[in-house]
């Protein structure tokens, strides 16, 4: 009979194994869970999306300004009044629970890869129907991001295309109105919820800090980097592809999700863990997940993204390495030690 | 003996908990010794979806293999209806239902090219004459005894499409789905009933796209697909062992929470396989070159060496590159009346290098 054998060093893993299920029957509860919820509603939920609205507002001013006498030098104010919103949008992307939940908010600001087919006939009506299926992937800031920066001569001359362009920044403003607005009734139910079963506010934020990484992970970096095609790269479905500003458009998307993770300068998810005294390998939990979202803002400053992707994508490697790790430790280590589930699935089943 | 190292792996777990909550300590290194089972008879092992497929894939050869009879024409929709399954039985064309596709589990980008060998094997299976160069049809084998539907260029697309589906479906989903970051960087501590954690699932799923019963290797029989061609190249590669073995590794290390022996035995499952893979393509350019005056033994062996080669892309770690396979096929050309022994065998010889087979690959 023949056995074969592997000799394996019984790492912390199965004491903090061993520990933990112990702790669930018991669960610890002296950390203020509650202040925890107010101070991410407060200083960062609404802070957030405050400003996501300010910035679309001063978009929707420049448009107008740019529509009433369209020229070279308006379209540039209007594409950087556009790259303000947008980037603070995509910091916003991770609050998709509450009212952004309900209105599924992602989907309608910002779908990407776009269907320019679709964008090109709307830019021909110029009337849209906005929320649409046909329309679904043809509004939005990834639509913007085609229609100001692919063809510009074409949107200084034509009219519907700038009606489409401004019907598209109303449809985005709106949204951003209502969802703050949603926001300020809602916050309560937020913050008194202390539990942490699915549907719970906590169990929430969790599971869309982890949802918003893995959409960070796939469709911002690894579907264009090949990820999902055996190394063959797709660069035309980087978020930002035709305003060439995807790298700034994901650091600012890894910063929010950071300031969803430690909660800004108050109480976040990171000092939970720490309450928890959760470690990995010795370290605390926390801190090697904040040094890993630090690094990816910071590769992210020094990287343009298509160029990367077309001309040299083993270079992202390090970067990806990175952000996988970081998977592990939010969508396992964490919502472990935290006693939530992740309660979005994968869809593609058995 | 599998009793005796499950007892032996609770009794260490517990131990290590006491000591691991009384002094809450970190650093422990105490090395265990987790043996891994001589078979595939992990606690909580489910593959029922992948067995399906695997049975759906069975199907719809023998449906495209009737085809190789005289008069016999396959029908586009029912093709469809099985690669899709429609209403869970591919309209009544499998003779089970599962709720289980092979489409939406085929590497995307070559769902089209399986739609494309589905019309060659429909339009084919359409013509009254005997099958040579320029003409589709069939051709018999010299001695008579087996005929096979070929297209103008000497292709067999029964071929193609159940070995392209056999890469582009079980390979892939195993080697690069379910053993890659996303479905391994998943819970291991809660347990299912019957399906264990998410991660042992989903390595049991890989291992289900396989095509070995658990018994395997000790058992042979009934193997299926890729098993199949493993267990035809064992006596020179020790496949079945080797494989088997990077198999039942990884589950035990996951059972162990032990993550550096199961990263290694991700490697080691995707090489392996790969080495079987390539190992295949070889066997058959070789049995093309010593038939290479007979048109049906050249152009079915060909078509089974163009599919295993085309399969070699689907492992996201392969050995091989992508330039190197295209360099492989080219040698093969698109017209199998053309081809010529000397460049099969340089095919053979470029794979034999890639793979450090160049001991073997006269005898594969």
């Amino acid at each position: 009979m023949k056995i074969s054998k592997v000799f394996i060093f019984c790492f912390s893993a199965v004491l903090f194994a061993g520990c933990k299920r112990d702790s669930e029957e018991v669960p610890r509860d002296d950390f203020d869970k509650a202040a925890m919820l107010k101070n991410m509603a407060e200083e960062v939920v609404q802070v957030s999306y405050s400003e996501w609205e300010s910035k679309v507002e001063l978009l929707q001013q420049k448009a107008s300004e740019f529509v009433a006498a369209p020229s070279e030098s308006k379209l540039t104010k209007m594409q950087d009044a556009f790259l303000d919103a947008f980037k603070s949008w995509t910091y916003c992307s991770v609050f998709e629970f509450g009212p952004a939940a309900d209105k599924s908010l992602r989907l309608k600001v910002n779908i990407f890869p776009i269907d320019t087919a679709q964008i090109e006939i709307n830019a021909l009506a110029g009337d849209v129907a906005f929320g649409n299926a046909q329309n679904a992937e043809s509004v939005g800031f990834a639509a913007l991001d085609y229609l100001l920066f692919e063809n510009e001569e074409e949107l200084i001359s034509s009219n519907p295309r700038q009606a489409y362009v401004v019907a598209n920044i109303e449809w985005i403003r709106e949204l951003s109105e209502e969802v703050n607005t949603a926001w300020n009734s809602y916050q309560s139910d937020f913050i008194s919820n202390t539990s942490s079963g699915a549907g719970s506010p906590l169990s929430n934020l969790v599971n869309e800090v982890n949802y918003e990484f893995e959409l960070f992970k796939n469709a911002r970096i690894g579907i264009p980097l090949g990820k999902k095609t055996l190394g063959v790269t797709q660069v035309h479905k980087l978020e930002g592809f035709y305003s060439e500003h995807s790298a700034e458009l994901s650091q600012s998307n890894i910063s929010g999700i950071k300031n969803a993770f430690t909660g800004g300068t108050g109480l976040g998810l990171d000092d939970y863990l720490n309450d928890l005294d959760a470690r990995k390998n010795g370290g605390l939990l926390s801190a090697q997940i904040k040094d890993l979202l630090d690094e990816l803002e910071s590769d992210l400053e020094s990287v343009n993204l298509k160029y990367a992707i077309e001309n040299e994508p083993s270079k992202l490697d390090p970067m990806y390495n990175r952000i996988e790790q970081l998977v592990v430790l939010l969508k396992v280590d964490m919502t472990s030690q935290l006693g939530v589930q992740i309660i979005y699935q994968d869809n593609d089943g058995d | 003996m599998l009793k005796k190292s499950f007892k032996a792996a609770i009794f260490s777990l517990a131990l290590t908990q006491l000591i691991g909550c009384k002094e809450d300590s970190v650093d422990l290194e105490t090395p265990v010794q987790v043996e891994v089972p001589e078979t595939y008879d992990f606690e909580n092992v489910s593959y029922g979806g992948q067995t399906e497929r695997l049975n759906q894939l069975t199907e719809m050869s023998t449906y495209l293999k009737t085809a190789n009879s005289d008069g016999v024409e396959l029908d586009q929709t029912v093709l469809t209806a099985m690669f899709e399954n429609t209403g869970d039985n591919a309209n009544g064309n499998y003779t089970f239902s599962s709720t289980k596709q092979l489409k939406n589990k085929c590497y995307e980008s070559d769902q089209a090219l399986i739609q494309t060998y589905f019309e060659s094997a429909v339009s084919c299976s359409q013509s009254t004459v005997t099958g040579s160069e320029g003409i589709a049809g069939r051709i018999s084998s010299a001695n008579g005894e087996k005929t096979a539907l070929f297209d103008e260029n000497g292709w067999e697309p029964q071929q193609l499409i159940e070995k392209v589906l056999m890469g582009a479906v079980f390979y892939y989903q195993a080697t690069s789905k379910y053993l890659g970051a996303d479905k391994m960087n998943v819970d291991n501590e809660t347990i299912e009933e019957g399906k264990g954690t998410t991660m042992q699932h989903h390595w049991d799923e890989a291992y289900g796209y396989f095509g070995a019963s658990n018994e395997f290797p000790n058992v042979t029989e009934n193997l299926l697909f890729w098993a199949k061609y493993c267990n035809g190249r064992n006596s020179l590669l020790n496949s079945n062992e080797m494989l088997s073995d990077a198999f039942r590794t990884g589950r035990a290390a996951i059972n162990a929470t032990e993550y550096d022996t199961r990263d290694q035995a991700i490697a080691e499952v995707r090489k392996q396989w790969e080495l079987v893979c390539a190992a295949t393509a070889i066997h058959y350019l070789n049995g093309a070159v010593e038939n290479i005056a007979d048109d049906y033994a050249r152009n079915h062996e060909l078509s089974e060496a163009f599919a295993f080669i085309q399969s070699l892309q689907y492992n996201e770690r392969k050995v091989i590159s992508s330039s190197q396979i295209d360099e492989v096929k080219n040698l093969i050309g698109n017209n199998l009346y053309q081809v010529s022994a000397d460049d099969l065998a340089s095919a053979s010889a470029l794979l034999a290098q890639i793979y450090g087979l160049d001991d073997i690959k006269s005898s594969l």
